[in-house]
């Protein structure tokens, strides 16, 4: 399989390469190029609980890789998103989408610790190693962290991986205002608690309200006591444990809140910008999410009003993940827009110096 | 050549562009003490504009240079280039910005290391990162490198901690990657920067990740009669599913060593020494104190002491950070190596490294980051004596090929530099390392900066690591 893609890329091909598909947008683009799906190559090549290492093929569904790692008690700390969806573990690493529990030890950046992949020639490259520290030779495993497949087709992943807490539980804290929840985010974010999610939900309305969701996991004889610790300076915070904690993160994780036809926009910023957009989007129905204590905006615009200005472009990425085959112009835009500096021309000139990914 | 002294003249005033032999003495090392090149001048900017405008006469010029922060380099990551010039960046030592609320610091690349978590203090902040180096060391060098310390295995490296670079390419073009989010979109090029060792350019601008101060910990010193159970612990608490915050041993010379050096109260007669630290929320360290213990308890550990106060934390700490200077008090001269193993054979390298040891009857000491499986084993040679120093560079390379061996890596954070550039093709293939080169290639056409670190092995010296750091010898750094 793999000389397979090498033949081809060496042969001329321009590729377009796709996994699950779950983050539809991005497949809207150079739909004549040859399509090289990495979902005929998958499976968990070396799994070493004791070393906190696994290694992947990039076509493996991440609720493989969960359910693998849980057996040992172990997880993918940078909360992969669209798991119940079925999506692969390479999508998620060249889409870079974290989930909420990213917010504890980092994404998937921090993560990836090894690579394998083809370059545009056709060349096979490996970069990293499967230890968890190395500081051997150029970092080509965090250079494709959000590469969305144009700077070479990775096969196989191996990642760090961490034992996953005994248990969870959540709170969750009403805000008639935006601005007291930003600000109660922001401190919790500072504060020494050991917090695993932190996300401020927009409930829809005239004006629309705010819910601050607060995931607290570990040893669980004490679970409680830390909640309860928190809870003290919150607004009547509701308490959420096992199932309800979990179904309410799936829900958030797997964007399920999101209307199912809709763009689906991920905006990196930082907690300061949230009363900004906020303040823009206020009168707006677009759904939002502020996820990452204030460091991911993740919004979601029905098909019928596409059209409308975006508030802000600093770096969106739209991945739409159950839509219909409906042209999303924000894709085209990100594609036409995308700032390139000299160091990523460099990047690009080294690894795919013919365009042969698009 | 004139021209292009002339061109930096225009740039800079006499006292901070040296040109004369003797005071441009103290930048022909650094902390890889064995190699030593003069450069063809020193230039010490004071603001970013002035690192682009070097950049760019060097760049006209084809002339190469380095860029320095305080020369802590243990591989020889800024040694000058011969016929090149350094960029001492030592004054560009600026806080821009320190952001409590969104917890990033901005620093320009001669900012301490620590200077960075003194200021976050105030927040009830703290920079992660923390090479042994630390007092000394500098942020660019840092970035650079890609610097690790104690806390790699729940903490991760430099590069999980800095969320935005403003640099200067080769060329003398300026890029900002990244920004100030933890999250991006796009591929992730401060990534790749980070621990590019100095072959991609000049970070002007290095934007940090904060974290808060963990509220407690519990600091617990467990002494074994040998390395293997010592080990076997590690295995068991990692087994248990806890995630301590570090995992230190140290083998039986470096205790002595410590223990003579900064007496820190160890077992004299132990083995091997492991130091285990929880740190967090109180309650939860609490609660996985109380899963550690019977695991301690339960092993072959005769001497189970626990730090009671702040005082006794620092003392257990003393002594493993001062492990490797007090070793190398030992003896005359030592070549240190950083190659990582997969933990599960962190007993099989000791106990092979031991061998070794015998064989070439030479003497190491080991002192390591068990939570990681990042060796830090120290060969002991006398210099004077005849033979002795091939003795030991064989035994060195012995190790990395060891390392290579067991699936590790050469190097976990002092970087390839010039010490381990042969080693690097033995750990990737001709297809990784043309792919290396290209890159290179591409960000800089005429290889002018950093030249002869990390990807030339042609003509590579040989590897001699000789004598202490000046100031290991003042007792400022000691290393990992």
């Amino acid at each position: 399989m793999i000389q397979h893609w090498q033949d081809l890329l060496r042969n001329g091909s321009c590729v377009h390469i796709s996994g699950a598909k779950t983050k539809s947008a991005l497949h809207s683009i150079g739909k004549e190029n040859v399509e090289i799906c990495t979902r005929s190559l998958s499976g968990i090549v070396t799994y070493d609980p004791q070393e906190f290492v696994v290694t992947v093929l990039a076509g493996t569904r991440i609720l493989d890789i969960e359910q693998t790692l849980a057996e040992q008690g172990q997880y993918l700390p940078f909360d992969p998103m669209l798991v119940s969806q079925g999506a692969t573990i390479g999508g998620c690493v060249a889409t870079n989408t974290a989930g909420p529990g990213r917010f504890r030890y980092g994404g998937i950046r921090d993560f990836l610790i090894g690579i394998r992949f083809i370059d545009g020639e056709g060349n096979n490259i490996h970069g990293g190693g499967r230890v968890v520290k190395n500081a051997a030779g150029f970092d080509f495993p965090k250079l494709m962290v959000g590469s969305r497949g144009r700077l070479g087709l990775m096969y196989e992943l191996t990642f760090k991986v961490f034992p996953k807490p005994q248990a969870y539980g959540t709170l969750i804290a009403d805000f008639a205002e935006c601005e007291p929840a930003v600000q109660r985010m922001t401190q919790l974010a500072g504060s020494p608690f050991d917090i695993e999610a932190l996300d401020l939900l927009v409930v829809s309305g005239n004006p629309p309200t705010y819910k601050l969701a607060i995931r607290i996991g570990g040893v669980e004889s004490v679970l409680q006591d830390r909640m309860n610790r928190i809870r003290d300076g919150l607004p009547k915070p509701r308490c959420w444990m096992k199932d309800e904690d979990m179904e309410f993160w799936k829900n958030e994780r797997d964007l399920r809140w999101a209307q199912p036809n809709a763009f689906i926009y991920k905006l990196p910023i930082t907690p300061k910008d949230v009363l900004g957009l906020e303040s823009k989007l206020v009168r707006s129905s677009v759904q939002r999410r502020y996820s990452v204590g204030g460091n991911v905006a993740w919004i979601a615009i029905d098909t019928a009003c596409a059209e409308q200005e975006f508030p802000v472009n600093p770096s969106l990425c739209v991945i739409r993940p159950t839509g219909t085959d409906t042209e999303s112009p924000a894709a085209d835009a990100f594609s036409q827009n995308a700032p390139e500096g000299h160091f990523a021309r460099a990047i690009k000139r080294a690894l795919d110096p013919h365009s042969r990914f698009l | 050549m004139s021209a292009f002294l002339s061109s930096l003249r225009s740039i800079y005033p006499s006292d901070r562009l040296l040109t004369h032999e003797a005071a441009m003495i103290s930048y022909e090392s650094d902390g890889l003490t064995a190699f030593r090149e003069r450069p063809l001048a020193v230039a010490i900017p004071e603001t970013a504009d002035e690192v682009i405008a070097t950049v760019k006469c060097c760049y006209d010029a084809n002339i190469p240079f380095v860029a320095r922060g305080n020369g802590t380099s243990l591989s020889g990551g800024s040694l000058p280039t011969p016929g090149g010039i350094v960029i001492s960046l030592n004054r560009m030592n600026r806080i821009l910005k320190l952001d409590g609320e969104q917890r990033i610091a901005i620093v320009e690349p001669g900012v301490i290391n620590l200077q960075v978590s003194k200021e976050a203090a105030t927040y009830g902040l703290l920079y992660a990162p923390d090479p042994s180096s630390q007092s000394v060391c500098t942020i660019g060098g840092n970035v650079a490198f890609n610097s690790g310390g104690a806390h790699c295995l729940k903490y991760g490296m430099t590069s999980n901690h800095v969320l935005g670079l403003k640099v200067v390419l080769p060329d003398g073009s300026v890029d900002q990657l990244g920004g100030q989010s933890l999250e991006s979109n796009g591929p992730d090029h401060v990534g790749m920067f980070v621990g590019c060792e100095g072959l991609f350019g000049i970070a002007i601008e290095i934007t940090l990740r904060l974290i808060p101060k963990p509220e407690t910990y519990k600091t617990i010193l467990c002494a074994y009669r040998s390395l293997k159970e010592a080990g076997e612990m590690v295995s068991a608490i990692i087994a248990s599913g806890l995630l301590p915050g570090a995992l230190e041993i140290m083998d039986h010379l470096a205790i002595q060593a410590a223990e003579a050096a900064v007496h820190p109260g160890y077992p004299l007669d132990a083995a091997g020494l492991l130091i285990v630290e929880l740190e967090g929320e109180k309650n939860q360290v609490e609660a996985e104190y109380a899963i550690l213990m019977p695991l301690i308890r339960n092993s072959a550990a005769y001497v189970i002491r626990e730090a009671r106060n702040t005082y006794e934390r620092a003392q257990i700490w003393k002594g493993r950070k001062s492990a490797f200077s007090a070793v190398g008090r030992l003896s005359p001269d030592f070549i240190v190596q950083d190659g990582v193993v997969p933990r599960a054979k962190l007993g099989e390298a000791l106990e092979r490294i031991q061998q070794l040891s015998q064989m070439h009857g030479i003497r190491v000491a080991n002192v390591f980051h068990a939570g990681d499986g990042n060796l830090h084993p120290l060969i002991l040679y006398d210099g004077k004596e005849s033979g002795a120093l091939h003795r030991a560079e064989k035994l060195a390379e012995e190790i990395l090929e060891l390392c290579i061996l067991f699936g590790g890596s050469i190097t976990g954070e002092h970087g390839v530099g010039m010490e381990k550039r042969a080693f690097l093709p033995r750990m990737y293939n001709e297809s990784d390392m043309q792919c290396m080169n290209r890159v290179r290639s591409e960000i800089d056409p005429r290889h002018i900066a950093n030249r002869g670190k990390m990807l030339s092995a042609t003509g590579a010296p040989s590897l001699i690591a000789s004598g202490l750091h000046p100031l290991e010898q003042a007792g400022i750094i000691s290393r990992e």
